[in-house]
C-alpha cells in the first residue's frame, strides 16, 4: 500500500510530466474505444445486413457451392418448396425460402443491354418480411408478382434508365445455357442503400424457374433462425431433416468471404492494439526515463536503506499505473464521444466507393455505424494500463539496477 | 438357280473390290478442288427441310423440333415447332448476321458479339457456326494429307488453316469421303491448338439431282463433358419456290 501512497507521490511531483504521460494514455485509450468501435460496427452491420441477403444458413447442392462463381445453373436442388417446407416443419423457428439468384443482362428497350443486373425469384414473403422492401420502396407501388411485375433496384433502374411502368427486358440463360428471356412491368423502385442489393432485379421464383427452365427447383433455398449468431446450431438442426439429405448446409459464418472477415475482426483488434500499445508505451517510456533519471540520486539513497531492486521496478510501474487508471477514465471518455456520435449518425464512405468495390455477398452500405459496447470500454480501459506497465517497464529496470554509491557519487559532482 | 445367285454375288463382291480400289489409286485432288465439290455438294438452291434435333448432356436430353428454309448459301430461316417451351422461336440468318424471335417477350433481337458463341437452344452448336460464312475456298487453304479408311470407306484426310483471324475456327482436320465429297468428320480447333468440336455427318443419300447429302450430323462440343447434338433431317425438299417473305423481318416476327 505504501507503494501505491509513494507512486501517487512521486506522480504529483512533477505533474507537468504525469500529464505528459496521462495524455498519452488517455489518446491511446481514446483511439481505441473509437477505433474499436468503428471496426466492429462495421463488420457487425455487414454480417447483420449480408445475412438479411444470404440467410442465415443455406441448402444447396455441393457441386453447385463448389462451383459457384461459375453459376452452374443444373446443379439445382430439386424440389425446393418441399426441402423449404420439411425444414419448417422439423426446425423449431425455423423459416425457409427457396431462391434463384442469376446474373442476367436488363434493357427497357428491344436491345440486349449492357447493363448487368442480379436477377433474383422469391417468395414475396421473403421480400416483405426478410428484407423488409416494403418499407424501402422509393417509387411506385408492391408489384404483383403473380403477374409478372417487377421490383427493381434503384441502381439498376437508374443504369437501365428504366422507370416505374416501363417493361423491362432481362436476358439469361436457361440450366442448358440456352438464351432465354424474361420481361415484365417495373411496378415498383427499391433503395436499401446498399449498392449490392440495389444492383438487383426481383421477381417472383415462378418467373425465375421458367426462364432457367429449372421447374419447381431453386438454386438456394435460404433459413432464417432468431439469431444470426446462432447459425451454426441451425445448420446442425437441419442437418437432421430427411428432405435435406444429399445437400450442403452451409452457416452463413463459414462461407465465404465470411469466415474470412470474421478472422479478420479479431485480426484487426489485435493490431490496432498491437500498434497502440506500442506507439503510446514509446511515449510512456520516454517521460519515465525522464523521470528515473531526475532521480537517480533518490532512487540511490532508497536503494542504500534498503530498498530491494523488485520493489524499486514495481514503484516505477505503480506510478506509471496510476496515472493510467487516471488518464485510461479520461481517454474513455473522451474516445466515446466520437464512437457515440458515430454509432448514431455513421460516416459516409461513399456509394461510388463501394459501387467499384467487388463486395460480393457482402452487402456493404454506403453509411458505416460503429458500435460501442460496455465489453470494449473495460477492453480499452485495460489496454491503457497494459500501455503503462510496457512503457514503464525498461525505465524501472534501469532504476532497479543504480548501485547506492554510484547514485551517490554523481549527486555529489 | 443357285449358280446363278452364286454368280451373281461374286459379280457384285468383285464389283465393289474393283471400285473400292479405283477410288483407293483415284489420284490425289488439290484442297482447292476437293473444297469447292464438297461445297457444291451442301450448297443449294433453295430448300425447305424438317428436322430433329437431340441436345444430350450428363443430365438429360431434350429433343427439338424445327422446320428450316434456305436459299443459296447466305439466307437461312429456322422455327421451333415443339417443344411447347420453344415452340414460335424462329430465327433469321443473312450472310453474317442473325436475328431471333423470341414469343415468350415478343421480341426480335439481333445476335451478335459474345452471344454468337453460346449454343442454340444449349445445342453444341453455336450460333456463330450457324452464321460464320461457308466460303471455304476462300477463307481456309491447306494440305491434303492423303487417304484413310473411316467408317470403312476410303476419304481424303485434309487439314485446313484459317487464312485469316475472322475465321471461327483457325484449324480444321477433314476427312472427305472420296465418292460422295462429303466431309463426314470434322476436327475444329482453335488458335491455341485446342479441340474444339468434332463435326459428324453421316446416313449420306443421293439425291434427286445427282448429289448426295448428310442427313445426319453429330456435333460435340469437346470442351463440355459428355453432351452431343444430332440433327436429323427428317424431310428435305430441294429447289422449291419460296416467297420472299420468307427472309425477311416480318416473317420472323409473325410467322
Amino acid at each position: 500500500m505504501w507503494i501505491v501512497q509513494l507512486s501517487v507521490r512521486n506522480a504529483l511531483r512533477n505533474v507537468r510530466r504525469s500529464l505528459l504521460t496521462a495524455g498519452t494514455v488517455i489518446i491511446g485509450v481514446a483511439m481505441y474505444v473509437l477505433i474499436s468501435s468503428f471496426i466492429v460496427g462495421m463488420f457487425g452491420n455487414i454480417f447483420e445486413e449480408s445475412t438479411l441477403y444470404i440467410g442465415h444458413v443455406r441448402v444447396a447442392d455441393p457441386d453447385f457451392i463448389e462451383r459457384e462463381q461459375l453459376q452452374p445453373l443444373y446443379e439445382y436442388v430439386p424440389d425446393a418448396a418441399g426441402v423449404a417446407a420439411a425444414i419448417e416443419r422439423d426446425v423449431d423457428g425455423a423459416r425457409a425460402y427457396p431462391i434463384i439468384k442469376t446474373g442476367m443482362l436488363v434493357s427497357v428497350d428491344d436491345t440486349i443491354g449492357d447493363v448487368f443486373t442480379l436477377a433474383t425469384g422469391v417468395d414475396e414473403a421473403w421480400l416483405t418480411d426478410e428484407a423488409g422492401f416494403r418499407e424501402q420502396l422509393v417509387a411506385g407501388e408492391w408489384p404483383d408478382f403473380a403477374a409478372g411485375e417487377l421490383l427493381v433496384g434503384q441502381r439498376t433502374a437508374e443504369q437501365a434508365g428504366a422507370r416505374v411502368g416501363d417493361s423491362l427486358l432481362l436476358f439469361g440463360s436457361t440450366q442448358d445455357g440456352a438464351m432465354s428471356p424474361m420481361s415484365g412491368k417495373v411496378a415498383g423502385i427499391v433503395a436499401s442503400g446498399l449498392p449490392a442489393i440495389d444492383k438487383q432485379v426481383f421477381a417472383s421464383l415462378q418467373s425465375l424457374q421458367y426462364t432457367l427452365d429449372i421447374e419447381d427447383g431453386a438454386l438456394e433455398v435460404l433459413v432464417y433462425g432468431d439469431d444470426l449468431h446462432d447459425d451454426v446450431a441451425l445448420a446442425a438442426a437441419i442437418e437432421g431433416v430427411p428432405e435435406a439429405a444429399g445437400l450442403q448446409i452451409q452457416p452463413w459464418s463459414r462461407r465465404s468471404p465470411f469466415d474470412l472477415s470474421l478472422g479478420m475482426t479479431s485480426v484487426i483488434q489485435g493490431l490496432l492494439v498491437a500498434i497502440l500499445v506500442f506507439i503510446t508505451a514509446l511515449a510512456i517510456w520516454n517521460t519515465m526515463t525522464m523521470s528515473v533519471l531526475e532521480r537517480t540520486s533518490e532512487i540511490g539513497v532508497m536503494r542504500a536503506m534498503g530498498l530491494g531492486r523488485v520493489t524499486a521496478v514495481a514503484m516505477f510501474v505503480v506510478e506509471a499505473l496510476v496515472i493510467a487508471s487516471v488518464g485510461g477514465l479520461i481517454g474513455l471518455a473522451v474516445g466515446s464521444i466520437p464512437a457515440l456520435a458515430l454509432e448514431h449518425y455513421g460516416l459516409n464512405l461513399g456509394g461510388d466507393m463501394i459501387d467499384s468495390m467487388d463486395t460480393g455477398d457482402l452487402a456493404m452500405s454506403a453509411r458505416m455505424y460503429g458500435d460501442l459496447t460496455v465489453s470494449m470500454l473495460v477492453q480499452g480501459y485495460f489496454v491503457g494500463l497494459i500501455m503503462a506497465v510496457v512503457g514503464s517497464f525498461i525505465p524501472s529496470l534501469r532504476a532497479a539496477s543504480i548501485s547506492p554509491v554510484t547514485a551517490m557519487q554523481g549527486a555529489h559532482r | 438357280m443357285m449358280t446363278r445367285r452364286l454368280f451373281l454375288v461374286a459379280t457384285a463382291a468383285l464389283l465393289t473390290t474393283v471400285s473400292a480400289q479405283a477410288q483407293d489409286s483415284e489420284p490425289t485432288p488439290s484442297v482447292d478442288e476437293l473444297l469447292s465439290s464438297f461445297e457444291d455438294n451442301l450448297n443449294v438452291e433453295t430448300s425447305r427441310a424438317e428436322l430433329t434435333m437431340t441436345v444430350a448432356t450428363t443430365r438429360r436430353t431434350r429433343e427439338f423440333s424445327m422446320v428450316s428454309f434456305a436459299r443459296g448459301n447466305n439466307e437461312s430461316t429456322i422455327e421451333y415447332t415443339a417443344p411447347a417451351r420453344e415452340r414460335g422461336t424462329r430465327y433469321l440468318r443473312r450472310d453474317n448476321e442473325m436475328w431471333m424471335y423470341m414469343p415468350a417477350v415478343e421480341r426480335v433481337q439481333k445476335i451478335s458479339g459474345h452471344m454468337l458463341r453460346q449454343g442454340m437452344a444449349g445445342s453444341d452448336m453455336s450460333y456463330e457456326d450457324m452464321t460464320s460464312r461457308t466460303d471455304w475456298s476462300e477463307d481456309y487453304s491447306g494440305v491434303v494429307q492423303g487417304q484413310e479408311q473411316h467408317d470403312g470407306r476410303p476419304h481424303w484426310r485434309v487439314e485446313l488453316t484459317a487464312n485469316n483471324e475472322e475465321v471461327t475456327y483457325a484449324r480444321r482436320v477433314i476427312l472427305v469421303d472420296v465418292a460422295t465429297r462429303i466431309p463426314t468428320h470434322q476436327e475444329l480447333y482453335a488458335i491455341s491448338g485446342t479441340l474444339l468440336k468434332t463435326w459428324d455427318m453421316s446416313d449420306i443419300r443421293p439425291l434427286e439431282d445427282g448429289r448426295h447429302y448428310p442427313f445426319r450430323m453429330r456435333i460435340e462440343d469437346k470442351l463440355k463433358e459428355g453432351t452431343y447434338t444430332e440433327i436429323v433431317t427428317d424431310s428435305l425438299q430441294l429447289n422449291i419456290p419460296l416467297e420472299e417473305e420468307v427472309f425477311s423481318m416480318r416473317w420472323l416476327e409473325r410467322g
